[in-house]
């Protein structure tokens, strides 16, 4: 099965293919692993994120498409929100058609004066005028492309105004409200007047060795089904993580000011669950659909339905800006998908201005007429049409939440919660000392998806002694170990990204480890690879993207929390997590002599990129004066 | 004894596990196109269904069968392959929307082999289910008795 890559040109409207060498192919499998190693080679130190020559590239894995485990894609390019590697990965059906379509990258380059979209139908590409497209909401998009092709299978990755407009958190949108949403990827194709990419495929996927690959895949459904999350995964999805992190002290609320919101019942999944649910809705393939779709059956906003929320963005308008009206939530992030916006920087955005104003550092005249109180429903509404539309106090954010806090000044850029200009999740890191580490060292910036260290909340200490060495590695107060754990956690993590599979199957309910990944590798696809050699894929793509920022000028110094959580104890009412900070240095010298990078600049050493093959790389950062340790 | 399938949209996810266990049960490959069932979906509704072959008892499809090749029996129907013509008239005068072509013309017929059939395991809500049927049940066309 050959790896493929399609290049258009939107610029020349030049289309090429391209083999991927199977050392590549081998080396990096696919999805998130292949799109940074393109991205490596072709996109360097100099590229501005918003111009022509950055490249936006979508892949699959060689999974996507099979039954069980969900089938995904990831979107990166140069991310116009950090300057460093960007990259967001999406469920839905995108990547499955993708694969019946025989693709398995497609890279976007140049750009178009007049807005386009991509048309990609199984061997047939095309470049299609989408002026009548351009300002139409991420839904419309969808439908108006299906309505003008006659075909409700098409799927269709497409940007929201926002991105038109250039705001630089605009993510990439499919099935309505699925988002690769992080780091800005729909704002580079926004910048290339690319409005969508359309793929339609009618091939198949033919295991190698089918009989092989059935048993697995039978014996992982067996698995997911009879797991004791299954049941509440499929009733509230990652919803049910609000109840379950403020029972711990641990939901971030008033931009991080606790970690406990009073009205977290209010806003709850169980709530949505009982009161809001109508239908289960799932991604191609998944044998836990966990996805929902909701109404809202009063009051205000009656009659407004869609698909989800997830747990980032319901708690994003719900605790993080003090919003205890479930219903303005939904509203909110149902803006937010029309616009195309990522809901975590956009609730950053509003909660930074919210607790500016509490602190009084809040110049008079920014927030002109709008009451800056914490949950003000109105301001919420207001504030992200605005964004969406880059107009008021939408312009001050466009280029991000850091880069309006510097606009603001008086200190206001230490009030910004992020790591390497990517705003942080829901999650209070100074009650998860794995979670906060993996923030610090994520390859795309402040983000918890790179590593997933989801067994450091098993409290399984015999467990966590038998994995990880030491028993305080199953538990989120605690430090040791989660070096070791974060480094395990983000090379798994890097494999799933890869295969394009969901991580709440594979990695959070552990459905696959590297060895039942080679295993599905050699049965789908006939490759053979050992579980070190999966493992070692991911540790691959861990360091070749660290390299990438290293080529960026990142060093120990970037792999920090903002100081909040190192100096403000969290306070008492966060029951067990009450008086905890996070301390940082020595778990990040732990996490550095798990991975062999050197101490004082977390850099990756010679002899480490050397046994991970990557020894181009060394010498691309050499002939850069960029020299790495022995 | 009449078996058939039955799909309620109140339950349908949408994940199309059903297509994929088809097609991969028929021709040891994933592919949407040769599954004997198919999934009609409006997104911005947030609902989808599972469109299958009722096992009619005077089914329509066969009766349309200029020569004879489509037949049927308690269970499914048969598809005599060599015979077809590819006329596609059985498609065209299926009642529930249920019979589709394969990329070379021939219908996708489903069989409804004995036991518990592949679309059904597959799905995770129970979306889809056998129905079985005493003789002397209603008869005639399930879609048009609804």
């Amino acid at each position: 099965m050959a790896v493929r890559t399609l290049r258009v040109d939107v610029s020349s409207g030049r289309i090429q293919v391209e083999e991927v060498p199977e050392e590549v192919a081998f080396g990096f499998i696919g999805g998130r692993g292949l799109n940074s190693w393109r991205l490596f080679w072709e996109v360097g130190p100099g590229v501005e994120p918003l111009s022509d020559q950055n490249r936006v590239y979508f892949a699959i894995g060689p999974l996507d498409g099979i039954p069980v485990l969900g089938s995904r894609f990831n979107v990166s390019s140069k991310s116009p929100m950090t300057g460093l590697l960007g990259d967001s990965n999406a469920g839905g059906h995108f990547g499955a058609e993708m694969r019946f379509a025989g693709w398995d990258q497609i890279v976007i380059e140049g750009a178009s004066c007049d807005p386009v979209y991509i048309l990609v139908q199984d061997e047939e590409v095309s470049i299609r005028p989408a002026r009548h497209l351009w300002g139409k909401d991420t839904w419309q998009v969808q439908a108006l492309i299906r309505e003008e092709l006659g075909d409700e299978g098409v799927q269709v990755a497409c940007v929201g105004p926002a991105a038109e407009r250039g705001v630089v958190f605009a993510g990439v949108f499919c099935n309505l409200v699925r988002a690769a949403a992080r780091t800005g990827m729909g704002a580079v194709l926004g910048a290339k007047k690319v409005k969508a990419l359309a793929v339609r495929g009618t091939g198949a996927l033919t295991p190698r060795h089918p009989e092989r690959a059935h048993a697995l895949l039978e014996q992982i459904r067996r698995y997911l089904i009879n797991h004791p999350d299954y049941a509440s995964r499929r009733a509230m999805g990652t919803t049910r993580l609000v109840s379950a992190l403020n029972a711990l002290g641990i939901l971030a609320t008033r931009h991080f000011r606790t970690g406990y919101f009073e009205a977290a019942a209010r806003v709850s999944g169980e709530r949505l669950a009982a009161e809001y649910n109508v239908a289960s809705r799932g991604c191609f393939g998944c044998a836990v659909p966990c996805s929902r779709w909701f109404r809202i059956r009063s009051g205000t906003f009656r009659g407004l339905e869609g698909e989800g929320p997830e747990f980032e963005s319901l708690a994003a308008f719900t605790a993080r800006v003090g919003n205890d009206d479930l219903d303005v939530a939904l509203k909110a992030i149902d803006l937010c998908n029309r616009y195309g916006m990522d809901t975590l920087t956009v609730a950053e955005c509003i909660s930074l201005l919210m607790e500016l104003h509490h602190e009084g550092l809040l110049d008079g005249s920014v927030a002109g007429s709008l009451d800056l109180g914490w949950g003000n429903s109105r301001t919420i509404l207001t504030l992200v049409e605005q964004i969406g539309r880059r107009e008021g106090l939408g312009e001050l954010f466009a280029a991000g939440p850091l880069a309006a806090a510097r606009q603001l000044g008086r200190g206001a850029e230490e009030y910004v919660m992020h790591v390497k200009g990517l705003p942080l999740i829901q999650a209070d890191p100074r009650g998860l000392k794995g979670y906060g580490l993996g923030f610090c060292v994520a390859t795309r910036g402040g983000d918890h998806l790179r590593a997933e260290p989801y067994f450091e909340l098993s409290f399984d200490a015999e467990e966590a002694r038998r994995r990880f060495g030491v028993p305080q590695a199953g538990f989120p107060g605690e430090y040791l170990g989660k070096g070791k754990l974060v480094r395990y956690s983000e090379e798994l993590c890097a494999v799933c990204d890869s295969l394009d599979v969901c991580k709440n199957t594979m990695v959070c309910m552990e459905a696959v480890d590297f060895q039942l990944a080679a295993r599905l590798l050699e049965a789908v696809c006939g490759w053979s690879l050992d579980a070190e050699a999966v493992r070692k894929v991911g540790e691959r793509i861990v360091n070749l993207e660290r390299a990438y920022l290293v080529r960026e000028g990142v060093d120990r110094r970037q792999d920090r929390l903002p100081s909040r959580f190192l100096e403000t104890p969290l306070p008492a009412e966060c029951g067990a997590s009450a008086g905890l900070t996070f301390e940082l240095e020595e778990m990040l010298d732990e996490y550095y002599r798990e991975r062999g990078w050197d101490r004082d600049r977390g850099w990756p050493t010679r002899r480490k990129l050397e046994e991970l093959d990557l020894g181009d790389v060394e010498a691309d950062l050499r002939a850069r004066g960029l020299v790495l340790r022995e | 004894m009449r078996r058939r399938l039955v799909s309620d949209r109140a339950k349908c996810t949408g994940c199309m596990n059903c297509q994929l266990a088809c097609s991969f049960a028929h021709d040891r490959r994933w592919q949407l196109g040769l599954s004997r069932l198919w999934v009609r979906k409006k997104e911005e509704l947030g609902w989808s269904e599972a469109v299958v072959c009722r096992s009619c008892e005077d089914p329509r499809c066969v009766r349309a069968c200029p020569n004879g090749s489509l037949s049927h029996d308690g269970g499914g129907l048969l598809l005599d392959e060599e015979g077809c013509l590819r006329c596609g008239d059985c498609i065209r005068a299926c009642c529930c929307g249920a019979l589709r072509a394969d990329p070379e013309g021939l219908p996708l017929v489903c069989r409804l082999e004995p036991g518990i059939p592949p679309c059904v395991a597959a799905c995770p809500t129970g979306a889809i289910w056998v129905e079985e049927e005493s003789e002397g049940g209603p008869g005639g066309c399930p879609e048009a008795r609804r």
